[in-house]
This record gives structure tokens, sequence and C-alpha cells, in this order.
């Protein structure tokens, strides 16, 4: 019972992690206990047995199924990136266009219904990029910067 | 292929035989090494602008490894335990070992697989987190303190850890100490 409070010890003693303090107590318990001794003796075989454990040789062409997924995975991540930012911006002008048209085709007395709008569409149209990508903060920078490259142009 | 690609790419090559044998050492079978590697490798290669040249290509790619790994048995989706009873593989869960020359012996052969087999099913019958801890301290060598970063958690916790690992294997290979 009272070897309980060494039982961590003794692995920590095996691997040399021990305080000195702790070393020197639990070497005098080792001096007195018969079990204790045992047990070390037991994790001690157990630790070099587990490192004779071989490891058998890959299946053959291994490396080059993993060399062209990472390639592969790369390769999509970048389409990925550059798809939706593009896609959802095609997608957001469109149903914007429909809803000015709409809203022209609703109200043909408006003074000047045309600078809002647009301003309306350029706001959404950001909105809907970054919202749409914000879970994703690599698609986020590209989005913005596609962003920041479409309004240099306005 | 950039600067940053080849870099990479060069780096893999050298530590093939490292990198393959913590991923089979996690996984516990040709397959599951496969898929560990190339999920952890692709990881690695995402993040490979925080690699600072110069520290361990290996250790760094064992914390993402290990990461992984216990990632999926807690999700528990991707990865399907093998057990030795039911072996996935084609040739009958025999996987092949090249023995060391000394052991011509054919009694001492068997007794040393039915060891290899008798551990490491009681490896992966450990809880995921003994498991890796048993893997990178008592196979691959670890420090606590490495451990402990590659785990991100305190080296009380591997030690303590590492020991109840220990007890348990002890119990269930008991017939081989
Ligand atoms: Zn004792």
């Amino acid at each position: 019972m009272s070897c309980q409070r060494w039982s961590e010890q003794l692995s920590a003693w095996i691997d040399g992690m021990l305080t000195e303090s702790e070393r020197r107590s639990l070497e005098a318990h080792l001096q007195s206990c018969e079990t204790c001794r045992q047990t070390v003796e037991e994790l001690r075989e157990l630790k070099d047995k587990l490192q004779t454990i071989p490891v058998p040789s890959p299946k053959p062409e291994m490396w080059n199924r993993v060399m062209r997924h990472i390639r592969y995975r790369a390769r999509r991540k970048r389409l990925t990136v550059v798809k939706p930012a593009t896609w959802l911006a095609a997608a957001a002008s469109a149903v914007l266009l429909l809803g000015a048209i709409a809203l022209l085709w609703q109200k043909p007395t408006t003074s000047s219904p045309k600078e809002p709008t647009i301003n309306f569409i350029v706001s959404y149209h950001a909105d809907t990029v970054s919202l749409g990508l914000s879970d994703n903060p690599l698609c986020h920078l590209i989005a913005t910067a596609e962003l920041s490259e479409a309004e240099g142009h306005e | 292929m950039n600067d940053k690609t080849e870099e990479f790419e060069k780096l893999v090559e050298l530590n093939r035989d490292a990198l393959y044998r913590i991923a089979y050492r996690l996984a516990g079978n040709r397959d599951d090494a496969e898929d560990l590697l190339m999920e952890a490798l692709t990881e690695a290669w995402e993040s490979f602008r925080h690699f600072r040249l110069g520290t361990d290509f290996v250790r760094w790619v064992a914390t993402i490894m290990t990461h992984t790994f216990l990632d999926w048995r807690r999700k528990n989706n991707h990865y399907e335990f093998v057990s030795l009873d039911e072996p996935r593989e084609d040739d009958e869960g025999a996987e092949p070992i090249d023995l060391p020359e000394d052991s011509d012996d054919p009694e001492s052969v068997a007794v040393k697989r039915a060891f290899w087999d008798a551990a490491n099913k009681a490896l992966n019958e450990l809880p995921p987190e003994f498991k890796t801890v048993v893997v990178l301290v008592d196979m691959e060598g670890l420090s606590y303190e490495e451990a402990a970063r590659a785990l991100n958690c305190p080296i009380g916790t591997i030690r303590s850890r590492l020991h109840r690992a220990r007890i348990l294997l002890r119990e269930k290979l008991k017939d081989w100490l």
C-alpha cells in the first residue's frame, strides 16, 4: 500500500528524470522494498523490449502516392482559394443586377435611382464576398485583394 | 516548382525513413500509416512557412503527426481501429518485417514475432494519449521536455501518462517480462 506513493517515480527514475532529492528518497525505499525493485526491473525490460519492435517496410510505391497526394492537395487548395471568390462575386453581381432592374422597374418615377443603386451594389458585393469566405482566412485575404484591385479600377 | 516546394520535398526525401517509422508506430499498420503521412505532410506543407530552418524537421512533422493521430482517434470517423483479429491488409496482417541478421534460429524468431504481435496489440489498446507518449519517449527516444512540447502539455503530464501507460503495458505483457 505504501508503495503507491512511489509508483510514478519508478518510471521517472528509470528515465533519469527525478530531482536529486526525489532520487535519494526513492533509492532509499528501493533498498528495502522487494516489490518496487521487481516493478523497476519489469518496467526497464518493457522499455528495452518496446524498442526492439520492428517496423515493416512501407507498401510499394507508398512515397510516390504520398508525394502525389501532397502536390494534389496543394494545387487544389490554390484553386479553391480563387474559385469561390470569383464565383461568389459573379453570383452576387447577378443577384444585385436583378435587384437593381427590379428596383428600376418598380420605381420608374424616382428622380435619380442610378447613383444609390450602384453604391448598394458595390458595398453588398464586398459584404457577400468577405462574409461568404470569412471562415477561411486565406480566402478572405484573396477576396480582399481582389476587391481592392476591383476598387482600384473604379 | 518554386524554392519553397523544392526545399520541402527535399526535407521529406532526406527524412523518409524516420517519418514513416513514426507514422507506422502511431498508426499501428501500413495502411493507416500511409494515410497519416499524407494528412500530416499536407498539413506540414501548408504551414511550412512557419518552419524555421535549422530546427529538426522530423520532430516538427512528428508533432503535427501526433496531433493528426489524436484528432482522428477523437473523431473516430476516419481512423478505424485495426484489430489484429480482423486484419485490413490483403496479406492477412503479416506485414513483411526485415529481421535482423542474428535471428536465424526459427524458434527465437517465432518467439520474437509473438512478442511483437502481443506488444502491438497492447499498444493499440492503450488510450491514444498514452500510446502517443510511449511512441514518442520509449520508441522514438524523445526527452520528456520534447514530448511535452510536441503534445503541448506540462512535463508532469508526460511523466504520469508515461508511467500509467507502462503499467498498463506491463499488465498486458506480463507473460513476456
Ligand atoms: Zn515499494
